[in-house]
């Protein structure tokens, strides 16, 4: 089964597959308003662009986090009552917070990675070349 | 179970599972110790193949103005060395070692579909040959290896040596991709009972985030590939900046591969690196969960890296730091590997045996490349190093040290596995040292030639430079570097013959493919051992010998088909008894009929080429007919006590799975074609260059059959779940029909209203992304008539769904994919006005 008392082996790699998206996004959006000229105005004191990524950097920040929170809660659940006990049954439990444990650090590590590629935004001009 | 009756249940396993006598067993063999071994053996002789192509190379370079290599010639080795080297070396030799270990590693018989293995040896074999005889037509490709356009479009590249690098590299690239399917259904089904996801040895995840990198990353090239051989061939536009292609387009695709691909190479021989360090540290790894974590991150990070190939084609400068910091940050989950690895010998007791060694010349030498490469990462320092011998310096550190250096350790780990004997310490002490000291004097100069300015890549240099000295040292070096190899595989090749005879388990290991006593039998295991532990052998006395006697699980039934068990993937608890199919001249016949296919579209014979599907298509469908046992009872027998469905009942079945694999495939190649018709939007100053003509009345029309169609599938399966056959077979052949009318009614509607895809970029991407999806649903419909046959002769039905539910999945596929295209097509341009 692939379910695992609600816990996928699939989620684990969720936080990457979000800075994977924030990736993509941010660089097409560069791309965009390089090559059409999309979303150059300028309100304060940024390129509409600009602000366009800000916000889809802090909406991978939330979603993250929100996968943060989720994993914490599997990793420090209680067994549940199937769970306990020996052998297979308790190889349950230890399964999940495996798989909770590696979700949780690779948020972090997606938030990380993340706020670094969004660093340059703030030092050079949308399309500076 | 006696004695005798052992012997007896032993040799029926023997039975089932060897490869058919003589020179018929070797072209019929499918078993994944055999195809295991053809992909290393194969792989180490185009490494030496691509090895002299490198000495001429250096040779030619030793001295300025040197003659050894024409101009021409000279770009034809460069080029035949970087593509022999990655892709028929490389990639290779790694997916040898997966295929031969995973299945033993992880307590299997088998890998679950062997006869796909088999075909991609075929495949890779044929696509390495393709390319090689284009020397024979004095048509090498010289291109380089990742041939740029437009030098490489019919202008610049006339006659058939482009044509010989795309068709060729894409044959046997077909060998990667099934080796992904392969791999991963094998990783996540097969593991031994108990092995849970959290106690697979390391090298099983290395290989999982591989392959799911070359599903991923491989389809951008195929794809490219096809679209400049289309325009060779036919004229398309994709590439041709005066026709409104991009030649930057080449470029993104190509990368969008490429840098995937060097982890790609770097992750399996990392993974053989856990394994040595835990073996010769005599403890278990450090960090397990911080290993896996880092893996998972470079396989996700090494797709952010592409553009630090194109810092110098003039992108703007934010997007280029997007992927600056991307590679720097690579940097980090590689170090953490390492630091584990360190860690782990730092607290075990080192035991410096060879393959130990060489994982020790893989710490400085992988180190030193990794450091030129967060070097090169940074965009100004990029600009003053690009295209020289600096950025040759660095990737062989990266490859050689990163790759080769894990691979000898593998190669000296395993061989008393694969020969049953010891390799012979002096000897191989030595070819290590040629090899580390050879590798640093060839490619440390190189940093200072490049540094001095030095380009790639180019057949000889000005004196004035003041690099010819260095060069002298590296052609020198190369040749003791050369020297170290050939020992190496002499040092292997005696150990075959004259090594000491080597005990079961001769480095004490913990892992599970060290419980065989070799020569290791063809089934691996008598009984699947069931595992309690990251390092079985270390913490379960007995489990060895017991899975070398039958009367556990897979070991009561009287053996009459090669079986394997199927665990859950996250679990690994017992699911299914999976039976797969033994010798058969299918893959050779396949690969053959592919080989067949591809020179005739080489020589120009198009009509021919076509003709060929139906050999093609004739033994796809052999093959699918007799796939695995399709008289399999529901329910079989898998050990004491335990009864288990066949994989035509069973939820979680491998050909699912593989369906899910393989459409992810075909999810980034369809996605790289989407990539490509914006990007060419992207650099277009209206678009459609001729406006859009007609409406979306008869598109429309085509798209409602098209979603009619999954309706009828829809209906047809719930028929299935019912257990009514008929209705099965009115649904799918409904759907197959409505999917005919949506080919008909949309080939119509563009054939009214978009030009020749001669005439412009638009135009033939808009043609290729509506051909890509024909294709499919062609595809589809086969699939679909395939099921409807096999429903008549009642291989389905409500418990044996399995048939059904591929064909379903696909079928939501092709209609996704089909709405997705559409979209694209019709709507997209119409918001632009």
């Amino acid at each position: 089964m692939t379910r695992l008392h609600g816990y996928r082996l699939s989620e684990m790699a969720t936080p990457a597959v979000v800075w994977a998206l924030h990736f993509v996004a941010v660089y097409s959006m560069a791309g965009l308003a390089c090559g059409q000229g999309w979303q150059r105005g300028r309100i304060a004191g940024f390129e509409m662009v600009t602000w366009l990524m800000i916000t889809i950097t802090v909406l991978s920040w939330l979603l993250l986090a929100l996968i943060a929170w989720r994993a914490w809660r599997g990793r420090n659940a209680q067994p549940s009552p199937a769970e306990t006990g020996a052998g297979a049954k308790g190889a349950g439990h230890a399964r999940k917070r495996f798989l909770s444990t590696v979700t949780l650090a690779l948020a972090a590590i997606a938030a990380l990675a993340v706020s670094f590629t969004v660093i340059p935004v703030f030092l050079l001009p949308t399309c500076a070349g | 179970m006696s004695a005798v009756g052992h012997d007896a249940h032993l040799a029926e396993l023997d039975r089932i599972w060897r490869n058919s006598p003589g020179l018929v067993g070797q072209l019929t063999a499918v078993n994944h110790g055999t195809i295991g071994y053809r992909f290393i053996a194969t792989g180490l002789v185009f490494m030496l193949i691509g090895g002299m192509l490198a000495m001429f190379i250096r040779l030619q370079l030793a001295w300025p103005g040197n003659e050894v290599l024409s101009p021409e010639r000279y770009n034809q080795f460069v080029t035949m060395h970087g593509t022999t080297m990655m892709f028929l070396f490389a990639v290779p030799v790694m997916e040898g070692f997966a295929m031969y270990l995973i299945p033993k590693m992880l307590g299997s018989r088998d890998l679950p579909f062997p006869r796909l293995s088999a075909f991609g040896y075929w495949c890779y074999v044929f696509g390495g040959i393709f390319l090689y005889s284009s020397f024979l037509f004095d048509a090498a490709p010289d291109g380089g290896w990742f041939m740029y356009v437009p030098l490489t479009d019919k202008v610049f590249t006339p006659g058939m040596s482009a044509d010989f690098w795309l068709i060729g590299v894409t044959f046997a690239e077909i060998a990667a991709v099934t080796a992904a399917v392969e791999l991963i259904v094998a990783i996540l089904l097969t593991r031994a009972p108990g092995m849970s996801i959290q106690r697979m040895p390391l090298f099983a995840w290395y290989i999982l985030v591989t392959a799911f990198m070359i599903a991923l990353g491989f389809p951008p090239l195929i794809l490219a590939s096809i679209l400049l051989e289309v325009e060779r061939a036919f004229g398309f536009v994709f590439f041709d900046a005066a026709r409104g292609g991009d030649p930057l387009l080449w470029q993104h695709l190509f990368w969008l591969f490429g840098h995937p691909e060097v982890y790609i190479i770097f992750l399996p021989a990392v993974g053989v690196v856990a394994m040595v360090v835990q073996t010769f540290a005599r403890i278990p790894a450090i960090g397990y969960t911080w290993i896996v974590l880092a893996v998972l991150s470079v396989g996700f990070l090494s797709f952010g890296l592409w553009v630090h190939h194109m810092f110098a084609v003039g992108i703007p400068l934010l997007a280029l730091s997007f992927f600056s910091a991307a590679s720097m940050a690579v940097a980090i989950p590689t170090g953490v590997q390492i630091f584990a690895f360190i860690a782990t010998l730092w607290s075990g007791k080192p035991w410096m045996r060879v393959p130990l060694l060489y994982v020790m010349g893989f710490f400085v030498v992988f180190v030193l490349g990794g450091l030129t490469g967060v070097m090169l990462a940074l965009v100004p320092f990029n600009w003053q190093v690009h295209d020289t011998h600096f950025v040759v310096a660095h990737m062989h550190y990266v490859l050689i040290g990163g790759m080769l250096f894990p691979m000898f350790a593998g190669l000296y780990y395993w061989l008393p596995l694969a020969s049953g004997r010891m390799p012979s310490e002096a000897l191989s002490r030595t070819g290590f040292w040629m090899v580390m000291i050879g590798f640093n004097l060839t490619f440390l100069p190189m940093h200072l030639t490049g540094l001095m300015g030095l380009p790639r890549r180019v057949y000889t240099y000005n004196p004035q430079m003041g690099v010819e000295w260095l060069n002298l040292l590296s052609t020198a070096a190369g040749f003791v570097l050369a020297f170290g190899i050939l020992a190496i595989l002499v040092d292997a090749g005696l150990c075959f013959r004259h090594g000491r005879k080597a005990a079961r388990n001769p480095w004490q290991a913990g892992s599970l493919e060290w419980a065989m006593e070799a020569p290791v039998p063809m089934y691996n295991f008598a009984s699947i051992p069931v595992v309690g532990s990251r390092n079985p052998l270390w913490d379960q006395p007995g489990v060895a010998e017991r899975a070398g006697l039958p009367g556990g699980l897979l070991g009561t039934a009287r053996p009459e088909y090669r079986e394997l068990l199927g665990t859950g993937i996250v679990s690994g608890n017992p699911e299914q008894v999976i039976r797969i199919s033994s010798s058969t001249w299918l893959p050779l016949l396949g690969g053959l009929s592919i080989a067949l296919l591809l020179v005739c579209f080489l020589i120009g014979q198009y009509l021919l080429a076509a003709m060929m599907l139906v050999p093609l298509l004739a033994v796809f469908g052999r093959w699918l007919w007799t796939t695995g046992d399709r008289t399999a009872a529901p329910m079989l027998e898998a050990g004491p006590d335990l009864q288990l469905p066949s994989q035509y009942a069973a939820r979680n079945a491998p050909g699912w799975w593989a369906l899910v694999i393989t459409l992810l495939i075909d999810g980034s190649l369809f996605a790289s074609l989407v990539f490509a018709y914006f990007y060419l939007w992207l650099g277009a100053e209206t678009w459609p260059p001729d406006g859009l003509g007609g409406d979306l009345l008869i598109p429309g029309v085509a798209l409602l059959a098209l979603l009619a169609s999954a309706v009828a599938m829809r209906w047809a399966i719930a028929g299935n779940r019912r257990d009514q056959p008929a209705r099965l077979r009115v649904g799918v052949l409904l759907a197959a029909l409505l999917g005919l009318g949506f080919l008909v009614l949309h080939g119509w509607d563009l054939a009214a209203h978009v030009a020749a895809p001669q005439t412009h970029a638009y135009a033939s991407v808009v043609w290729t992304l509506a051909g890509f999806h024909a294709v499919h649903a062609v595809v589809g419909i086969l699939i679909a008539g395939f099921v409807w046959l096999r429903s008549l002769r009642g291989h389905v039905d409500a418990v044996r769904s399995l048939e059904p539910r591929i064909l379903a999945g696909f079928w939501r596929y092709v209609v996704g994919q089909g709405v997705i295209a559409w979209l694209v097509i019709h709507v997209f341009p119409r918001t632009l006005a």
